[in-house]
């Protein structure tokens, strides 16, 4: 349902959006491998990442083709 | 003697007509919902209606209308227009703000709530707690169950003052809880109420003296009649209003979609929901059973013949077996069987004032109805259970309690006063018992008992000015919200996981209409 939600904005051509990923542990083994593949298709850049040992990891991810920044927190 | 020992201890009369201690109970009911209001960090539903408030306007023309509970967001939307700076905080202050109106509007409009001023406050307090005791702040089911508080309380001005008006307007208000609500039509039940409604006035009178002759079911259907007619001009106003703004299909649109996803999996599909529902309505049962038991004991700690420490030993004993039980670290919040015990008290309670079991007043008897339809509308349609039933309680705990004021025990002689005791004391435990789990929970962002003592870190988010929460969750905000402006300050967001708040915070729109996304069994943000 989400998948073809984003496939159907991408199909009528919008622009990529910002990718921010609260806690991917929770995620679930369909929900990981969904945002993955979708990561890897659209060439995604992680610009953000607060690390898997913090309360609230975190990941801001962005598309290739418009990163600008990266700093690793 | 033993009647002039008690008349010395307390005047219970003077006490429960004292304006004083109206007064204090007047700004309590005002307070209380307030008091908590600058704690949170939840991330999940509040920053959910948040952003469909702030977006209303924009997404109205687009298929992201919130065709679910168009009226709701167009309040919530109002809201932000007009206060934006609030942020977050302002929607907690908008919850507040509504259940403050909400429970004094029934106690100023009720003659019977008026009449015992004392005993009707203690009830709506405790009413109010219960329903605030998990979560207080904007939201559709909120919103919706406000319109349904208003809609029975014109019903009965409308009836009680034999006024047209009111009852038209009772159905234009049922209306309302229907667009801020989709589930909500179910409120169209309301209409019964005529039915059960028995005047006090004399008959009117034509010019000539003689007493008009008209049956009293005639007069009800008239007040049907009346009701209908404002429900179906309200429809048709907002039909209108949709019609004139481009916006009826697509919230025609989005209504169908809604009864479609019903239909499908997820937490929402009618299979899953009338599962939880049933099994919520076995475990109250079983707390119907221990809920006897306690009134049993405490009619024997109450009586004459025991010593009056017995009383007070007994209520002491209750009170900290409560207090142990609201800490069950296994059993916060919404989960915590609290919600059995108390539909399990005054469901069944309202069950023998609609059936004439407990002799009371006509005009309780018809809220009592109203209460217990309000039970209904509160929970079909919510994937929490019987959880939602706690919104009828604004009216089933005030009518209760206040029934046995108005000969709901006639065939208890002697014992009436006893009965009144422990009405009164179920009132008091109701609203320590809610005050207490509100004092240990913070919706969707405390995981023990106690931890709202440490929420005190205040946000640097301007968005969520004003709120203070722990440390971790402090810490989270205010360096992911900067991070995502910072990265790309225009482009469009798609947030994986139940987070919607962060749209909200960072003032983007969202990328697809799923905006509360994740496993089920997500470590709560």
């Amino acid at each position: 349902m989400i998948k073809n939600s984003l496939d159907d904005r991408i199909a009528e051509g919008a622009t990529l959006p910002l990718l921010v990923i609260t806690d991917r542990s929770t995620l679930g083994a369909d929900g990981k491998e969904m945002i993955s593949d979708f990561l890897t298709k659209h060439d995604y850049t992680r610009a953000f990442e607060r690390s898997d040992s913090s309360a609230f990891p975190w990941e801001i991810w962005t598309p290739a083709r418009s990163f600008q920044h990266h700093s690793p927190m | 003697m033993r009647s002039e020992r008690t008349s010395s201890f307390v005047d219970p009369h003077a006490f429960l007509n004292n304006r004083v201690v109206v007064r204090v109970l007047l700004v309590l009911t005002v307070l209380n919902p307030l008091v908590f209001i600058w704690q949170g960090g939840d991330l999940t539903d509040t920053g959910f209606h948040a952003l469909r408030a702030q977006n209303f306007f924009a997404d109205v023309h687009t298929e992201m209308i919130p065709a679910d509970a168009v009226l709701s967001y167009f309040i919530g939307g109002l809201w932000w227009q007009v206060f934006p700076g609030l942020g977050l905080f302002g929607f907690h202050l908008l919850g507040a703000i509504v259940t403050i109106i909400g429970t004094l509007v029934p106690f100023f409009a009720l003659k019977e709530l008026r009449e015992h001023p004392v005993i009707s406050l203690v009830a709506l307090l405790a009413a109010q707690a219960f329903s605030i005791r998990t979560n207080l702040s904007f939201g559709y089911d909120l919103i919706s169950m406000f319109f349904q508080y208003m809609a029975v309380v014109f019903m009965y001005r409308g009836m009680a003052h034999r006024k047209a008006s009111f009852l038209f307007m009772a159905g234009g208000l049922i209306t309302a809880a229907a667009l801020a609500r989709i589930p909500s039509i179910l409120a169209l039940g309301l209409i019964v109420l005529p039915l059960v409604w028995k005047d006090e006035m004399k008959p009117s009178h034509t010019n000539d003296g003689n007493a008009m002759k008209t049956s009293a079911l005639v007069v009800a259907f008239r007040r049907m009649a009346l009701i209908l007619i404002g429900s179906a001009s309200a429809f048709l106003l907002a039909a209108a209003i949709g019609q004139a703004t481009g916006t009826l299909h697509v919230y025609l649109d989005g209504v169908a979609d809604l009864f479609t996803s019903s239909q499908q999996g997820g937490s929402h599909n009618k299979g899953a929901l009338f599962t939880r529902y049933f099994d919520d309505a076995v475990l109250t049962v079983e707390w119907l059973g221990l809920a006897l038991l306690w009134m049993v004991v405490a009619w024997f700690a109450f009586d004459h013949r025991v010593p009056r420490w017995a009383g007070l030993v007994f209520i002491g004993m209750t009170s900290v077996v409560l207090f142990i039980w609201l800490a069950d670290s296994d059993a916060l919040g919404y989960r915590h069987p609290l919600k059995y015990l108390v539909l399990a008290i005054y469901g069944p309670w309202s069950v023998l004032l609609v059936t004439g079991a407990l002799k009371t007043s006509s005009a309780l008897r018809t809220m009592a109805v109203a209460g217990l339809i309000l039970i209904f509308t509160g929970f079909l349609g919510s994937n929490t259970g019987l959880l939602k039933t706690k919104h009828a309680m604004l009216f089933l705990i005030p009518i209760c309690t206040v029934s046995v004021w108005y000969g709901a025990t006639n065939g208890l002689g002697d014992n009436l006063r006893k009965w009144k005791r422990i009405a009164l004391l179920m009132a008091g435990l109701v609203f320590m018992s809610s005050f207490v789990a509100r004092f240990g929970f913070v919706y969707h962002a405390s995981k023990g008992f106690l931890d709202r003592l440490s929420f005190t870190h205040a946000y640097e988010t301007p968005l969520m000015f004003g709120i203070h929460s722990s440390k971790e969750r402090v810490a989270f905000v205010d360096e992911i919200v900067p991070s995502i402006v910072e990265t790309d300050p225009e482009r469009e967001l798609f947030v994986y996981g139940r987070a919607p708040a962060l749209y909200f915070l960072t003032e983007r729109k969202p990328f697809i209409k799923e905006v509360w996304l994740g496993g089920t069994s997500i470590r709560q943000i």
